[in-house]
């Protein structure tokens, strides 16, 4: 008996209601994957508070580049990290921890040719600034000290060890300041930029898996319909 | 009867992996995200976003083996679909295993041994 017009109907009907089903859902997952995808993005480009970013023990990568804001008062240990050049002329970036919170976050405040400099004043009083995070610089963190005491570079163990507490695992670099400085020092260009959201993979996984099962609709159509119609013709047919 | 026996492994071996692992992930997981709002971040944020890609992955395998199965022991339409879907329920696809391993139909078996 050959597989009947109305079961193939029937198959035929199902495999394509199964196969629709299967791909709308593999669309919806595909628009879940892109609202997340957004909802990530929106939230990287929002300024977050440095404390809800990073802490003494480790930050997310998201909150690599990421703007970051924080109020609190300046300590009285400013480091000098250098010699770093600025349009070709040679001078000191300069660290000053904030004390916000309880924690104490090292503000990279800017860049100075002269470590005399009025500018290199410390704000004294409650400050609020806003910046970039970044990651503290770990190339050639072993070198020696300047006969000064200066910093080569920005390592964040050598800046705990110089002001004897643990730090936020993220520098500061500050943009802007208030109150300004006056004179102020040579903003720092930040080294990074916020990074891509994370890929919702499970989202995206779904879509793709959906859409293999709308295949799946159509295989078993075949062997119902199809190769069925054949088996009922040639008993035997099924050998493998 | 070579590869009914392999399809069959296979279906079994998936129908265990899939099933336990389903039955982890809904009756650990879930109440830890949804009840007790674990799985934020942290290892057990990974394992829960690890379980379920792993399962979905794996159900596809599953569906699969379920496909090839069904065609080989000539299930009917209904109970082909009754295995497929027992894999997104908790702890049926360990009931779908034995029945899938039980209900070959016994004359075409005995035909091609």
């Amino acid at each position: 008996m050959a597989v009947s017009r109305s079961r193939l109907v029937a198959l035929t009907v199902t495999a394509v209601v199964v196969s629709a089903l299967c791909v709308v859902a593999g669309w919806w997952q595909w628009q879940r994957t892109q609202e997340a995808l957004d909802l990530e993005r929106a939230t990287i480009a929002e300024p977050v508070a440095v404390a809800d970013a990073a802490d003494v023990d480790g930050f997310p990568a998201m909150s690599v580049g990421r703007s970051a804001y924080a109020s609190g008062e300046y300590a009285d240990q400013q480091i000098y990290v250098g010699p770093r050049a600025f349009e070709g002329r040679s001078g000191w970036w300069v660290l000053t921890p904030l004390t916000t919170e309880g924690e104490t976050v090292v503000v990279l405040r800017g860049w100075v040719e002269d470590r005399g400099a009025a500018a290199t004043a410390i704000p004294t009083g409650p400050v609020s600034v806003s910046g970039t995070l970044q990651p503290f610089e770990t190339f050639y963190a072993d070198r020696p000290r300047s006969p000064e005491g200066d910093l080569v570079v920005a390592s964040r163990p050598e800046i705990e060890a110089e002001w004897g507490a643990p730090v936020i695992s993220l520098l500061f670099v500050l943009a802007e300041q208030d109150p300004a400085s006056d004179p102020g020092l040579v903003p720092v260009a930040p080294t990074v930029a916020a990074g891509g959201a994370p890929f919702p993979w499970q989202n995206a996984a779904y879509t793709v898996q959906w859409f293999v099962f709308a295949g799946f609709a159509w295989v078993m159509w075949w062997m119902w319909a199809i190769r069925g119609r054949r088996d009922e013709a040639n008993a035997d047919s099924l050998a493998t | 009867m070579k590869g009914l026996s392999g399809a069959l492994v296979r279906y079994r071996v998936m129908a265990w992996v899939t099933g336990i692992l389903l039955a982890i992930m809904s009756v650990v997981f879930l109440p830890l995200k949804y009840v007790f709002g674990m799985t934020e971040s942290g290892p057990l944020a990974t394992m829960y976003a690890i379980g379920w890609q792993a399962h979905g992955w794996l159900y596809v395998l599953y569906v699969a083996a379920g496909v090839d199965i069904s065609f080989r022991m000539r299930f009917s339409v209904g109970r082909t679909i009754a295995v497929l879907l027992a894999g997104t329920i908790p702890f049926a696809s360990f009931f779908a295993a034995p029945l899938g391993a039980r209900s070959g139909p016994a004359r075409w078996v005995a035909d091609r041994a």
